[in-house]
């Protein structure tokens, strides 16, 4: 390993965890996967903390290095996920997040369905980003990403409503 | 306030999505020992892997050269392939040297842009098979052809031009079973890794109307 971990990094780090949780959570449905693409995301910050220069916000910058590793993540194969049973299978198994909170937990299932460019655009602006910044982190025009955010927005909106409406016929 | 703004505020508001413990120092230096672990054994396969048969090719045409090197055919083809292979190797390491280590030199830089990102990251893959398919298209019929030409001289009785079918023949199956093998691991190692960039790029270009 090279060198120490810098003390400030693991600051940095736990002030911001949820960021890498929420990138990986929107980005992998398979847990493991999830856990797989949370591991690479620390590895590259990681990498990538002697690049970091603090003019931006860490959070910035570390959305822009979770965001890079998930675009560009490769998935395992099907058959590289199957395992023999072992007694760890026999037990209960836990609920599948980290959220309580039921309408956030179907936020994010509404983004899950999301093209992997519009899950980073609507990650950003859900951080309370700006136009301009999700532009920069992007690489697309401010005028790209405004339009894109009516429709992922519209398209968001609808999920969530359909969503509710067949969850109040359940439980009426 | 419409559902989306309503669950905006709760996003933000949610400490729950970040995980109940931080993470310490020596879960960190563990997690990153094993993806450094990781990371060297996918690099290290490749390598292995297409080294290995050059050292293969090497070996083989050495020794043909040096039990039958007094004939002069014999010894013209052992060392056209030696010379064949000689600067594929050399280009082969220094292709993927450079691919290996630009991944480690280049993390995410503070003024990059996904979309740069994720370009640089197609570019770079698709560089190195570039070269490769390149590669793969002129030597493996060559070393090939030279591999069936010394069989044949060496163990076949009669002179070369009575066995030109059965030469024919056994190149062909030798091509046939390199371009499975290559097309497989080209598929899983290249093919589909530039495919997902591509589309994750076009995406990124794809102005709104």
């Amino acid at each position: 390993m090279k060198g120490e971990l810098d003390k400030s990094f693991l600051q940095h780090i736990n002030d911001n965890l949820g960021i890498a949780r929420k990138v990986s959570r929107v980005y992998c449905p398979d847990p493991d996967d999830r856990e797989d693409l949370f591991q690479e995301m620390m590895y590259q910050l990681w990498k990538s903390y002697a690049n970091f220069d603090g003019l931006a916000k860490f959070s910035t910058w570390m959305y822009r290095v979770c965001l890079n590793t998930a675009l560009t993540y490769r998935r395992k194969k099907e058959k590289e996920r199957n395992q023999p049973l072992s007694g760890a299978h026999d037990q209960i198994a836990l609920h599948d997040e980290q959220t309580n909170d039921h309408a956030i937990a179907m936020l994010f299932d509404a983004i899950a369905t999301l093209s992997p460019v519009n899950k980073a655009i609507v990650l950003l602006y859900l951080e309370n980003m700006s136009y301009a910044e999700i532009a920069s982190v992007t690489g697309m025009t401010t005028s790209n990403v405004s339009v894109r955010l009516v429709r992922i927005k519209k398209e968001l909106e609808r999920q969530l409503k359909d969503t509710l409406k067949s969850a109040s016929h359940v439980n009426p | 306030m419409s559902t989306l703004e309503d669950l905006k505020e709760r996003w933000n508001a949610d400490r729950s999505a970040a995980p109940t413990q931080s993470v310490d120092k020596a879960a960190l230096e563990k997690m990153f020992k094993s993806r450094i672990m990781k990371h060297m054994k996918t690099s290290m396969q490749y390598f292995w892997a297409s080294f290995g048969l050059q050292v293969l090719v090497y070996a083989l045409l050495t020794h043909v050269l040096v039990r039958y090197g007094a004939d002069l055919t014999t010894l013209m083809f052992c060392a056209g392939g030696i010379l064949l292979h000689l600067p594929f190797t050399i280009m082969l390491m220094r292709k993927f040297r450079s691919m290996a280590t630009l991944k480690l030199q280049h993390p995410t830089n503070d003024e990059d842009s996904l979309q740069h990102y994720v370009t640089r990251q197609h570019a770079l893959l698709s560089d190195f098979y570039k070269f490769k398919k390149r590669y793969e298209l002129l030597l493996i019929p060559l070393s090939g052809a030279i591999g069936v030409v010394l069989v044949f001289k060496l163990y076949v009785p009669g002179p070369l031009t009575q066995h030109w079918t059965g030469m024919l023949i056994t190149f062909l199956l030798t091509i046939i079973s390199c371009l499975l093998a290559i097309r497989s691991e080209n598929r899983k190692s290249f093919r589909e890794p530039l495919c997902e960039l591509k589309t994750v790029i076009d995406e990124f270009r794809q102005e709104a109307p």
